[in-house]
């Protein structure tokens, strides 16, 4: 029996040599090919790494995200960069996987030597690479604003490599929950993803509720990947046994939008609340989509946090300016799967948006001399900087958290609109 | 192909050890892997829960969810694990791999983990959820305070490992088996060919067609072998059968001329048959006449056997009778000789009390031809026993074979009975219906012998009434005899079965006892017997009392006679009655010796008498007043060629047991008489008054009628005259009789001899007595005197037979006085007569002679 065991290890040992080989060789194939480029580009060209899922449930999410920031950065590049640098992203897809994002990352690191990681999106594949920032240290790799809430990038140890914009989870929680029981609603439950975003998500409404003294009253796991046909019919059975009187979803927009499909299946029209993170945009297509197939309602009672304004706030000038640089875009990333339908604007490319405006500024700050070292002291550097939201981004010594405001939508007229009555949602 | 029957056997020993193997071989391979596998995953989680708890356990303090959420999820990955939970130390789940929620069962389980678990232990646990098996174990994170890793592997991975393991082996298992089928089958083909090739080829022998050749087999194993031998047999039989074929038709010619031959014969036979035929006739003419005789003989015959008064028989050697007489019937109680007949079929069983008998009377008619006085014990057909007499011969043909018994019976049961009344009557006592002496002795050799075969322990008592010749004398013979069997019944009350229980004639009974475990069961029953003698006997309306003494004998062994073993019994009696009646005393050692020295004594006296080596020794008596010798005490000293002088009291009650008391009692009555007479004719000037003389008459003596004429004779001889003579009888020898003494004392007094009473004191004699016997002289007993120095009671009784005699009017003599103070005493007391060494030793004749002449008897 002891040769079965061994065998399976050696088995084991032998594929995972056959998959290092290939890696090797993917790399060494990637570097021959990136070599000529390399020759190509300008001499003051600043190139950041970006992993991302662009293909699979969450794809859109990455494409979006990317379409935002280089809405801008295109237009920054246009108009000659900063100091002669101008700024290039390069895009690698990863497909929402922890190995494949690992690896972009450690290519990134070892092969491109791109300047800075930057705007890389989810929690678990970004989680997951972090220990590489500390493991090159020496060569002073930062990720920057990267597409989620987590704790690990906000706290020790990998905190100090990491500099976010956009909220915490903790923070869009924490506002779901207050606002939540606030009008009442104090038995909730968490439907999330089984991994560190969906953990996240979890630990801060547990937080959130514990300092109201109340427990969580149900929960419910999936697996990550999951795409909108899936049926979560269990999970809802499972959590409105506890009769819950507000549900919140710590998933993607796919997830999410079969959960609520799910859920309204079921007659449940308690409110359902999102995280940002779920690109409510998306999420509201799918459900209309199917409302239009089934003809039942599945857009009422549905709030999602943003981590920034919603973008069809006019009245800011950001938004303006977004609006503007957004429609004047045209490109999608070459990852992409064909045939995909760029979205004229969304939360994601906002925030994306955001994202290029703020790595504008900081190249800006340090184009005299640009050098990976200088990235903290050049970022802590911004204080009060104006976006153009009405709020400010400031970073100091030890707070790499750029932004702290949590935006509240809901669907109205068949958009998410900024959430104006919460008393509306009164049980 | 047709599979040979041969091959079924081995095939089916095949699969049972194919089968048998393979089981056995699963199990073990399949609980082994189960182990092994079970081992690993449990080393596997617990190496993976520490390396939570050890590497992450800063996220975990800090509570991050999100950290600890994906380092977990990274262990699903690896390969049995199944999921993974970590909580806190309260057991509040931080993350957990499951989707979509913990299941209640590891729910719970971690809550009972948070807290019990502590330290560097850990916990193994199987858990079942949702329809799988998982091997849980719990590790503490930093000894349980940050909280608990949880990490469940999958079991059902075990299972489908150990599944495929045993397919496999099941797989292979049965090829082996289809391979080893194969060659096995191949194998027993090669057999089996070449045998149904013979089979086939013996089939054709056995129809005798020997035409053909027998197989070409030509292996150099047992089948060619057999190939071999078939063939030289097929050859042996085929001549074998056509030399039979000629002599058959050889033999079928042979009969045909024999036939001829005896045809001739028959008809040569028939002539001479038709003669013998008319010869015949005229025969049995003949033949009528002389039957009609014996009709007649045999009439006669009949009578005398039907009115026999002895049975009459003839019998089968079976034992059934052929023929009976009307008194063999009358004898065995049937009615008639046929109901005898038919009711008898076996005599040996049905007639016969002892089975052997009939044995017996086989064997002696067998070997003597007949039997005389053939006494047996017999069974009539009411079931009374009868003793028959029985003669009989055997009846046989001319070859000698035994034809039938013939013979008598006669009941003898009268006469039988006869015979035992006397052999009883001679050897049982007639009054009490014990065993008597004779039968006692013989039980007693027969328990000597058994003793000496084997341990077979007995002991004999030998008993005798106390007092019985009083009880005798004074209630007459006839309570004596119920007493005696009064006595019988308390015997065989005591006694067990085993036990042989004789009356010796008088008052004398012995016991065997047999078969005892310890000698401590004879006195037992030696206890038992002399309390049922005390009890008193109800005799005529009286109550009669009497009280037994035994002897015992326990060492049985080393007697060769029974008689000696009696004899011991009986010295040991004695000894009891000596030590005060009433009471059993075990013969011993020393006892024996005393018996034999007694004996030895007895022989000695007996000489003694003979030779008359008894020789008188006189001591003085001495008048106080006077200080003169007033008289002697004859005492009788036996020298002894041997041992010298012997004292009296060392031979006067054996002479008084063997009777020789007589003759040395008038030995020296004789001689003394004499003596005292010469004295007083020679000396008469240094006495007071006349001498007198004390002779001792022993109370066995006094019941002696020649007793007084031999006294009076010795005074005729001697001269003495009889007021001179006291004869002295003891207090004690008075009080056995009282009324013969009385008797023979008046006798005395007739004839003027004194009479004088020794010992007195002693006798226990109430004082009446003394004014009922005609006494003269009181002796006082010599302890009293020895006693007044010291004794105030002495004193008492001393002064009390002194003023008695004096009011009496009696001589009161006082013997044994030694000292000064104590004459000094009887003199105060007004003594006036005393004997003792104080005065004078005995003396013999000669010295008395001396002192006389001397002439110092005054002094």
């Amino acid at each position: 029996m002891h040769f079965l065991l061994t065998d399976g290890i050696d088995l084991i040992v032998s594929k995972i040599r056959q998959l290092l080989f290939s890696c090797a060789l993917c790399a060494a194939l990637v570097g021959l090919s990136a070599y000529p480029a390399q020759c190509e580009k300008p001499a003051k060209e600043l190139v950041f790494g970006m992993s991302a899922a662009f293909t699979g449930a969450t794809g859109e999410l990455g494409i979006e995200f990317y379409r935002g920031f280089m809405a801008y950065i295109d237009q920054f590049n246009a108009q000659g960069g900063a100091g002669g640098w101008t700024i290039r992203v390069e895009p690698a897809n990863d497909g929402y996987n922890l190995i494949p994002c690992f690896r972009n990352t450690l290519k990134f690191i070892e092969d491109d030597e791109v300047f800075a990681l930057f705007s890389y999106v989810g929690t678990p594949t970004t989680t997951h690479i972090l220990p590489l920032l500390q493991k090159y240290e020496d060569r002073h790799v930062y990720l920057l604003f990267p597409f989620t809430g987590a704790m690990p990038l906000r706290a020790a140890p990998f905190g100090r490599y990491v500099y976010n914009l956009r909220a915490s989870y903790f923070q869009e929680t924490a506002g779901l929950v207050d606002h939540l029981v606030g009008i009442g609603r104090s038995r909730i439950a968490v439907f999330y993803q089984s991994d560190a975003y969906g953990r996240t998500g979890w630990d801060g409404v547990r937080r959130a509720l514990r300092r109201h003294g109340l427990p969580l009253v149900s929960e419910a796991a999936y697996q990550r990947g999951a795409s909108f046909d899936q049926d979560f019919g269990r999970e809802v059975k499972h959590i409105m046994a506890a009769e819950p009187d507000a549900v919140i979803v710590v998933g993607t927009y796919a997830s999410q939008a079969a959960f609520v499909r799910n859920l309204r299946d079921a007659g449940y029209a308690i409110p359902v609340a999102g995280l940002s993170f779920a690109d409510s945009d998306k999420m509201l297509e799918l459900l209309m989509r199917a409302e239009r197939e089934t003809g039942r309602g599945y857009t009422s009672g549905l709030i999602n946090s943003q981590v920034v304004p919603s973008y069809e706030d006019t009245s800011l000038p950001g938004v303006r300016r977004y609006r503007e640089l957004m429609d004047a875009y045209a490109g999608i990333p070459d990852l992409s799967e064909q045939g995909y339908k760029p979205r004229r604007f969304s939360f994601v490319s906002f925030e994306g948006f955001l994202n290029g405006v703020l790595l504008g500024e900081m190249v800006r700050r340090m184009a005299d001399n640009p050098t990976r070292e200088r990235i903290p002291e050049v970022l802590e550097s911004i204080r009060d900087f104006d976006l153009g939201i009405g709020v400010n981004v400031t970073f100091g010594p030890g707070d790499h958290q750029g932004l702290d405001v949590v935006y509240y939508t809901t669907v109205v007229e068949g958009r998410f609109q900024p959430l104006a009555d919460w008393e509306g949602l009164r049980p | 192909m047709k599979a040979p029957r041969l091959f079924l056997k081995p095939m089916l020993f095949m699969v049972i050890i194919f089968g048998v193997i393979s089981v056995v071989s699963s199990a073990t391979f399949g609980n082994r892997l189960k182990q092994e596998m079970t081992r690993e995953y449990e080393s596997k989680a617990l190496a993976l829960a520490r390396s939570v708890a050890e590497s992450d356990i800063v996220t975990i303090l800090d509570q991050e969810a999100g950290s600890v959420q994906a380092r977990i999820n990274q262990y699903q990955a690896i390969a049995g694990v199944s999921y993974v939970a970590v909580a806190d130390e309260d057991g509040q789940i931080i993350a957990h791999t499951f989707i979509p929620d913990v299941p209640p069962e590891v729910r719970e389980l971690i809550r009972e983990t948070a807290g019990t678990l502590l330290g560097d232990e850990h916990l193994l646990r199987d858990v079942q959820f949702g329809g799988g098996e998982y091997l849980h174990v719990a590790q503490p994170i930093l000894t349980g305070l940050a909280g608990y890793v949880h990490i469940g592997m999958d079991s059902s991975i075990i299972a489908r490992h150990i599944r495929d393991a045993v397919v496999e082996q099941q797989v292979l298992m049965a090829f082996l088996f289809g391979g080893s089928l194969v060659i096995a089958f191949v194998f027993i083909l090669s057999i089996s060919k070449p045998l149904s090739l013979l089979s086939e080829y013996a089939r054709r022998v056995a129809s005798n067609d020997f035409s053909g050749d027998a197989p070409e087999i030509d292996s150099r194993d047992e089948v060619g072998e057999l190939a071999g031998a078939m063939r030289t047999m097929a050859r042996h039989i085929g001549e074998l059968v056509s030399g039979l074929e000629e002599r058959v038709r050889q033999k079928t010619k042979e009969l045909q001329e024999a036939r001829d031959v005896l045809k001739q014969k028959v008809e040569e036979r028939t002539g001479e048959l038709l003669r013998t035929n008319t010869q015949l006739k005229i025969e049995i003419a003949e033949r009528q006449v002389i039957g009609e005789a014996l009709r007649k003989a045999e009439r006669k015959y009949r009578a005398i056997f039907e009115n026999a008064v002895e049975g009459i028989y003839q019998s089968s050697p079976g034992g059934r009778f052929l023929s009976a007489n009307p008194a063999l019937a009358r004898i065995l109680g049937y009615k008639s000789p046929d109901e005898l007949m038919n009711g008898v079929y076996d005599s040996g069983t049905q007639l016969y009390v002892d089975r052997g008998r009939r044995k017996e009377y086989l064997r002696l008619i067998k070997e003597k031809g007949e039997l005389k006085n053939f006494v047996s014990k017999v069974r009539r057909r009411d079931g009374r026993i009868i003793w028959v007499s029985e003669n009989a011969r055997a009846i046989r043909d001319k070859d000698g074979t035994i034809l039938y018994h013939e013979g008598s019976i006669e009941d003898i049961t009268l006469r039988k009975k006869a015979e035992d009344q006397l052999k009883r009557q001679a050897f049982h006592d007639p009054l009490t219906g014990l065993p008597n002496r004779a039968l006692f002795l013989d039980h007693l050799r027969l328990a000597m012998e058994r003793g000496r075969r084997r341990k077979h322990l007995y002991a004999v008592i030998y008993m005798d009434l106390d007092r019985f010749k009083v009880i005798n004398d004074s209630l007459g013979h006839e309570t004596g005899d119920e007493l005696l069997r009064g006595v019988a019944r308390v015997l065989e009350s005591c006694g067990r079965s085993v036990d042989t229980l004789a009356r010796f004639g008088g008052d004398e009974f012995a016991i065997l006892l047999e078969e005892i475990s310890a000698p401590r069961d004879a006195i037992t029953i030696a206890r038992r017997i002399l309390d049922g003698v005390r009890q008193p006997f109800v005799i005529g309306g009286n109550e009669v009392f009497t009280s037994a003494s035994m002897g015992i004998v326990l060492k049985t062994e080393g007697y060769d006679r029974p008689e000696a073993l009696l004899r011991d019994a009986d010295t040991a009696m004695y000894r009891a009655k000596e030590l005060g009646k009433s009471r059993f005393k075990v013969f011993n050692r020393k006892m024996h010796d005393q018996a034999l020295k007694l004996m030895a004594l007895e022989t000695d006296l007996r000489r003694a008498v003979d030779l008359r080596e008894f020789e008188v020794a006189y001591q003085p008596i001495v008048c106080l007043e006077t200080r003169l010798i007033c008289g002697f005490e004859a005492l009788v000293r036996w020298r002894h060629a041997e041992h010298g002088i012997i004292m009296p009291g060392d031979f006067i009650s054996l002479a008084e047991d063997t009777g020789l008391i007589h003759a040395i009692d008038n030995m020296v009555l004789a001689d003394a008489c004499a003596q005292v007479r010469q004295w007083q004719d020679c000396y008469c000037a240094h006495f007071s008054d006349s001498l007198t003389l004390n002779v001792n008459i022993s109370g066995k003596h006094l019941g002696q009628p020649m007793l007084l004429n031999q006294v009076s004779r010795v005074l005729e001889e001697s001269g003495l005259p009889a007021g001179s003579l006291n004869i002295e009888i003891t207090e004690s020898a008075l009080m056995d009789n009282p009324a013969m003494a009385e008797e023979v004392l008046r006798q005395f007094k007739g004839l003027g001899i004194q009479v004088c009473i020794d010992d007195f004191g002693t006798g226990y004699s109430s004082l009446s007595y003394l004014q009922r016997f005609p006494i003269d002289v009181v002796k006082v007993d010599r302890s009293f005197i020895t006693g007044v120095e010291r004794d105030q009671d002495s004193q008492a009784i001393v002064r009390t037979v002194f003023s008695l005699g004096s009011s009496l009017g009696l001589k009161v003599v006082a013997e044994g006085v030694e000292t000064p103070a104590q004459l000094a005493f009887l003199e105060k007391e007004g003594c006036r007569y005393v004997q003792g060494y104080l005065f004078y030793r005995p003396l013999s004749a000669a010295e008395v002679d001396d002192m006389l002449f001397c002439g110092k008897a005054g002094s």
